[in-house]
This record gives C-alpha cells, structure tokens and sequence, in this order.
C-alpha cells in the first residue's frame, strides 16, 4: 500500500469516525443524497446574455466524467444544470390529491407536514406588510416553477426506489495546526418554499458542515471545535466546542437537526424565525439595525445571562420559520438509515474542480433566492467559497490556537513581549535621561533674556519628550498588565481550567421558546387577516367617508394596532409607548404656549434650588 | 370578627409581607400618587360635568325623561326623539361634546379605581393609571387643536407631571414593573 492509499484510507476512517446523525423534520421529502443518480437525471444548459438557453448535453446523457469537462464560455454567460422538466396536468393534480388525500386520512404519515403556528402570527406588523411585498416580488421575480416541487418529489422517490443511498461527501484539510473533518450534504431539490411555507425553491441543495480536531496524522485526534453552516450566521457565531451542552452527539457522532425544506443545519431541535432580506430595503435594514444596537446599548439589554445576543428582528427582514424539529427520518450512527461510506473529495475531484456553474435550473433571480447554489467548491459566480479555501477563518477558529499548541503559543507570545519590554525599558532610561538634561538647561535659562529663544525650543522638546515618555510608560504598563494576564491563563491551563465554552457566541440562534409560540388559533387567524382587513377598511374610508380620512385612518390603525397588542399580550407596553408619545406632544404644546412662564419658573426653582443647599451648606 | 388562631396568623403574616416588601420612602412615594389621582378624579368630574352642562346635557336629559319636543314643545315617541337630537347635535356640535364628557366620567371611574388600587397596591393599578394619564393626554391635545379651552393646560400639565412621577423608580419598583439592576 502506498503513502496516498494509506493517508486515502486514513482521511475516511476519520470521516467515518466523526460523521454526523442527521435528524429531518415530519415532512421532509428530501435527504442527503449521491450527484452520481442526480447527473445522470439531467441536462446541462447554458444562458448566454440577450440568447435563449441552449442545452449543451441533454438528459440521460450527463455524466459527472462529461460535467468535469471544461467549457470556455463568454463573458455573462450562465452554465446551470436542469434536473425537472415540468409535470402535465394531469400528473400535477393526481399528486397533489394524492398529497390531500393523506392529508386528510393519514394524519400519522411521516410524509406530511403540518406547520403549527403560522410564522406571521410570531412577528409584528411591518414585516407582514414587507412580507406581502415579498410575496408580489415573486410575480415579478424569475422563480422555480409552482409545480417542480412535486415533479421533483415523484423523480426523487424514483431514484431512492432504484437505489436507495444515503451518502455524504467528505474531505480533509490541514490548516494552522487543525485537522478540519469536512461533510457536504448534496440534496436533489429545496422546498423550503413550496412545502414548507419558507423563502424559497430550488434545484439542488449543498449543505455542509466542519468538526475542528487537534492532534496530527500520525498522533491521535481529539474532536475540539464543530460548525453548523446555516442561513445568515457567520464566523463565531458557527461553530460550538465539543463539551459545548448545545452540541448533542450519539457517541462520537454529532446531531444535526435539518430544517426542512431549506435543509439548514442547527444544533438543537425546534422553529427558528431567521429573516431574509430584500435587496432595496437594505439601507432601511442597516438603519433599524444601528438603531437597535444603540437602543440596547443604552439600555444595557440584548444578552441573556451566559451573555449572549437573543433574537432580535428588523421589521424590514422578511420573517420566515425554518422547522427543524428533528421528528421524521434520521440518518447515522444508530438510527433508522445509516450513511453509505464516505465519498472523499479530496484531492479534488475532477466534477468538483472543473464544474463552476450552478447545480441545478437558473430561474434569473435577480436576488439568487431561487437559483441553484453553486457545488461544493464554488459560488453562485464562480468564485471559490470561503468555507472551501479557509474553513478555519470560515468558523472564526484563526484566532484559536489547537490545544496541543496552546501553551507553545503562550510561551512565544510571553518571550516577544519580555523582548518589547526591555527594548521599552532601554528607550525609556534614553528618554528620561536626556529631559533630565533638558530640565537642568531650561532653568539655567529662566533668568537670561538673551536666551529666550533657546528656552522657548527647549519648552517645546521637553513637553514633546514629555508625552513620548508618557506613551512610552502607558505601553510598558500594558505589556506588564498582559504578561501578568498571560501568566494566570497559563496557570488556569496548567491546572486544567478552560474558559467557558459559548464565550465566543455573540448572536445565537436558538429555537422559539413556547411562550414565543403562545398565541391562540384566534391571534393566527388575526395575524393572517389583519393586513387585508386594514387594507380593506382604507378603501371602504375612502369610499364612504372621504370627509373623515385622516381620523377615520388613525382610528382603524389604533383599533388594529390594539387587538394585536391584545393578543401578543403587548397592552401594557403598548399604553406605556403611546403615553409616552402624549407626554412629549403635551410638553411640546406647553413649551410653545408658556414658553416665557416655564424659563421663568424654571429660573426661580433653580434659584431657590441653589440657595437652599448653600445655606444648607452654611449652617452644617 | 373571626378571631381563630389560622385567621390571625394569615392577616399577621399577610401584613407583615407587606409591610417588608417595599421600603418605607417606596410606600410614601405610592400613597403620595394614590392621593394624586384621587384629585385627578375629582378634576376630571368636575370637568366631566362642567362639560355636559356647556352642551345642554342637563335640558337634552330633561327632555329625554319628561318626552317632551325641544324644537315643538310636543310630545313625541322615542324615534322622533332619537331624530331631532340628531338634528340638534348636527347644529350644537353635540355628539363630540357628549363624546368627550362621556369620556371624562369614564376616567373619573377608571381614575378611582386606579386610586385605590394604589392605596391596595394591586399590580396593574400602575399600568391603570398611565392609560388615565394617556386619555387624558390625548383628550387635552384633542380640545387644544380644536378650540383652546383654557382648562385643558391644567389637564395636560397634570398630566405630564404624572407620567414623570409615575415612572419614578421607586414608584415602578412597587410595581414590579421595572427589571432590578
């Protein structure tokens, strides 16, 4: 066996060593697949700008050794892979009363998916307004077709009927001084949309997630680090260590809980609400964002007690609940599926490498929504992912050194800074030596007016000095502060202590708590219908009471605005705020009508104010 | 008077948990705006009635009970009558009038109750009190743009100065309705 059979095999007992267990949602109708069956499924085409799509390679004859060809293509175009070819008719409504039907009589089945409390019924009023807006863009917008979701549904239970798989792809890399294990989850079709009320459909799916091990080839792997790919986070927010209670593992194997539809990873089960954005409401996003982030500065709120950020919404994201409840179909380590044996793609392989378009149907989404993702090395345009080329700084680890390095680093780090100290040390005596100097001159001068030239540069050198020296000092006392800091995080080391292990989380996402999932079915009918109810009502005002618009507006708002505080339970705040506002109004009014009356009192209490304590003062 | 031992031992108990949860200056500070707006109520009656006397509520009620005509000198069933007091408020400006003394009685009530809810320390007595505050607020600010009656600056001032108070620490603290640091 050879040196590269042998690290071959080593990097996929690893893989197999560490490999997740996937739990799905009730409902999924699609699971972690091989591209081998998908290709060979499909049609490559391309779009070149102002041409119609040509197909270069038509289905049943793509295979992964035909996609890894190379292409050259001009400037704009678009290589995309076409798997559905859209359902007639007469299979659409077939499947779509075969779906009600088991709707209907087999609540049980594991196959339907029953959404629970509706996701506008968990966010406030301006996101159903965007949300509608969101929903009109769709019409104006390229997108998946309404009816691939089933058509890809029926072609998938087709090609699980021939050959069931449930497969992974993995890779390995070193990076500064970390073994990353590397799983890609490729699923044929994302629903999210159609079947799961979400944000969005389309052809393909790459999912992919990291565990970070210390140790090296030859010595034993210890898992340290793992990290979830999902929807808006990045860096440290990713990843989790592996003691982390957050991180549930069957053995050695970590739990991943897929959102369904969207296929997202996250560390525990539940709903989540994550927000989308819409790319001309970016400047209005980015405001309510700083807004909130000095809002709660200021009011000192935001992190719960590990001192994390909770869930905090901008009313100009599109809410949309990703349900990873973790109750259908598992796949791993001891559980209903297991996983086929690894496929290594690394060093990487030829449809890996060479393939840079998109994985599945180009629907033109302006905002790439509803295209196909890139492969597992690419993005959308081409360009090499992050996670791909830097998978350590992808997860925020490039600042963590391995354990094993750990107190190698320290020491490193302690011997540049006893080093910086000395080199300090000796510019200070320099310093300090020569504004003696100075001193000594500038007061010999004090007394001859002939020098006043002299004494007045020699000022000027002995304050510049002066501040120099103060620096000097400043960064000397620092060092000694941090040499102090890195003496007891050794000594914490040596004595086995670690820092805790969410300290780096800044913004985690965390399920929806049941009391966030409280409203009644009566708040989820409102929450459906209130948008159009106050849409309705505007008309009928504009109608019927033209005369009395503006009242009859802000009457119908506050009506509205009430019952929804009412049933998120939001009165009380709600009266507080519009008090609030009153107050400010009624101030604004008083100052206008008493404005000469209020300076006046105002100086008089002032006056009385300072008397009273001078006096007070006095007599104590 | 249930003098048993048990019932003794709860009132006991029941006022001494009173009496060590909220610090003597926190008590004060409640009983003071307790009183406050047992005045407010009385403001706002005062108003209440001051308001309906203006728009011949005491006559239009008169009426009412003796069934006689306003315009004719009459008598007449309850339909004629529901008709001509459309016809009279449309000309007096009635229905806003009545609107707003109705309102001030509301608060009277409201008020009261909030000013004893304070002597009892019920927890939403605070939340009561600052939707008095607010009607009251926006009534003042409603008078104010339509025709200045000089009374509503007394309202609104008062208003305002209770807002303030109300959301005096101690006084929230009593309340439970700001988070302890």
């Amino acid at each position: 066996m050879n040196h590269e059979t042998e690290r071959f095999q080593r990097h996929r007992s690893w893989l197999r060593r560490f490999e997740p267990v996937i739990h799905y949602t009730h409902g999924e109708q699609f699971f972690a697949t091989d591209v081998d069956t998908y290709v060979q499924e499909s049609s490559l085409w391309v779009l070149r700008p102002d041409e119609q799509p040509e197909c270069l390679i038509p289905e049943g004859k793509l295979t992964l050794e035909r996609l890894a060809k190379f292409r050259p293509e001009i400037l704009g175009a678009v290589t995309y892979i076409k798997f559905i070819e859209p359902l007639d008719v007469a299979a659409l409504a077939s499947y779509h009363l075969k779906q009600m039907g088991r709707s209907l009589f087999h609540k049980e089945d594991q196959n339907i998916f029953r959404a629970g409390l509706g996701r506008l019924a968990r966010v406030g009023y301006s996101s159903r307004f965007v949300d509608a807006l969101f929903s009109l863009s769709l019409l104006a917008r390229g997108r998946v077709p309404g009816d691939a979701g089933a058509a890809a549904v029926l072609v998938y239970k087709k090609m699980q009927a021939e050959h069931e798989n449930y497969c992974y792809y993995g890779r390995v890399i070193h990076q500064s001084g970390w073994v990353v294990l590397q799983y890609w989850f490729f699923y044929v079709f994302n629903n999210w949309r159609s079947g799961f009320f979400g944000a969005n459909d389309h052809e393909s799916d790459w999912e992919m997630i990291n565990i970070y091990l210390s140790g090296s080839e030859s010595s034993e792997l210890k898992p340290e680090w793992v990290a979830y790919a999902s929807h808006d986070f990045s860096g440290d927010d990713l990843r989790r260590r592996w003691d982390d209670p957050e991180v549930q593992k069957v053995g050695e194997h970590p739990v991943i809980y897929a959102g369904a539809g969207s296929h997202a990873s996250y560390f525990s089960k539940g709903e989540y609400l994550t927000e989308m954005e819409l790319p001309f409401l970016a400047p209005l996003v980015r405001l309510v964002d700083k807004v909130q982030v000095i809002l709660k500065r200021k009011a000192k709120q935001g992190r719960n007690a590990s001192g994390e950020k909770g869930n905090s919404f901008n009313v100009f994201r599109i809410p949309f609940v990703d349900y990873a409840r973790g109750d259908g179909l598992s796949i791993g380590e001891g559980q209903e599926k297991s996983w086929d044996e690894p496929n290594l793609i690394e060093p990487v392989t030829p449809w890996v490498k060479n393939y840079r378009g998109l994985w599945g149907f180009f629907a033109r989404d302006p905002i790439s929504g509803e295209n196909a993702p890139g492969g597992p090395r690419y993005n959308r345009d081409g360009s090499v992912r992050r996670v791909w080329y830097d998978p350590v700084g992808w997860a925020g680890l490039d600042k963590v050194p391995p354990p094993d390095r750990l107190l190698e680093v320290i020491n490193q780090h302690q011997i540049e800074l006893e080093t910086e100290r000395k080199s300090i040390s000796h510019e200070i005596e320099q310093k300090q030596e020569r504004l003696f100097n100075l001193g000594v001159e500038i007061n010999s001068m004090k007394e001859r007016p002939h020098l006043k030239a002299n004494y007045q540069k020699c000022q000027v050198e002995i304050t510049t000095l002066s501040g120099e020296l103060a620096t000097l000092r400043a960064h000397m006392a620092e060092d000694e502060a941090i040499t102090e800091a890195l003496e007891q995080y050794t000594e914490g080391i040596r004595r086995g202590g670690r820092e805790p292990a969410r300290a780096h989380i800044q913004h985690a996402h965390h399920p929806e708590t049941t009391t966030e999932k409280r409203f009644g079915k009566m708040a989820e009918i409102w929450a459906a219908a209130s948008i159009s109810l106050m849409m309705i009502g505007f008309v009928a005002l504009v109608i019927f009471w033209r005369h009395y618009l503006i009242f009859g507006l802000v009457g119908l708002v506050s009506l509205i605005v009430f019952i929804e505080a009412g049933f998120r339970r939001q009165l009380s705040s709600l009266i507080i705020s519009l008090t609030t506002g009153l107050v400010i109004v009624a101030a604004l009014v008083l100052l206008f009508e008493f404005f000469w009356e209020i300076v006046v009192v105002a100086v008089l209490v002032a006056g009385g104010y300072m008397l009273w304590e001078n006096l007070r003062e006095l007599w104590a | 008077l249930n003098t048993s031992p048990t019932y003794n031992f709860i009132i006991v108990n029941m006022w001494q948990k009173r009496k060590t949860r909220y610090t003597p200056e926190q008590h004060r500070q409640v009983t003071i705006l307790a009183y406050l707006l047992l005045l407010e109520t009385v403001i706002m009656f005062i108003l209440g009635v001051y308001h309906f006397t203006l728009n011949h509520g005491p006559q239009l009620l008169s009426l009412w009970l003796s069934g006689q005509s306003m315009i004719s000198g009459q008598a007449f069933t309850f339909d004629d009558f529901i008709r001509q007091l459309t016809i009279y408020a449309g000309q007096q400006r009635l229905i806003p009038a009545l609107v707003e003394s109705a309102t001030l009685f509301l608060l009277t009530i409201l008020g009261l109750s909030g000013a004893i809810g304070f002597f009892r320390i019920w927890r939403i007595a605070w939340t009561q009190a600052v939707f008095v505050q607010g009607v009251s607020l926006l009534i003042s600010l409603i008078l104010y743009f339509i025709n200045k009656p000089r009374h509503i600056f007394l309202l609104m001032i008062y208003g305002v100065f209770m807002v303030f108070y109300l959301h005096y620490a101690d006084v929230q603290a009593v309340f439970h309705t700001r988070v302890q640091e």
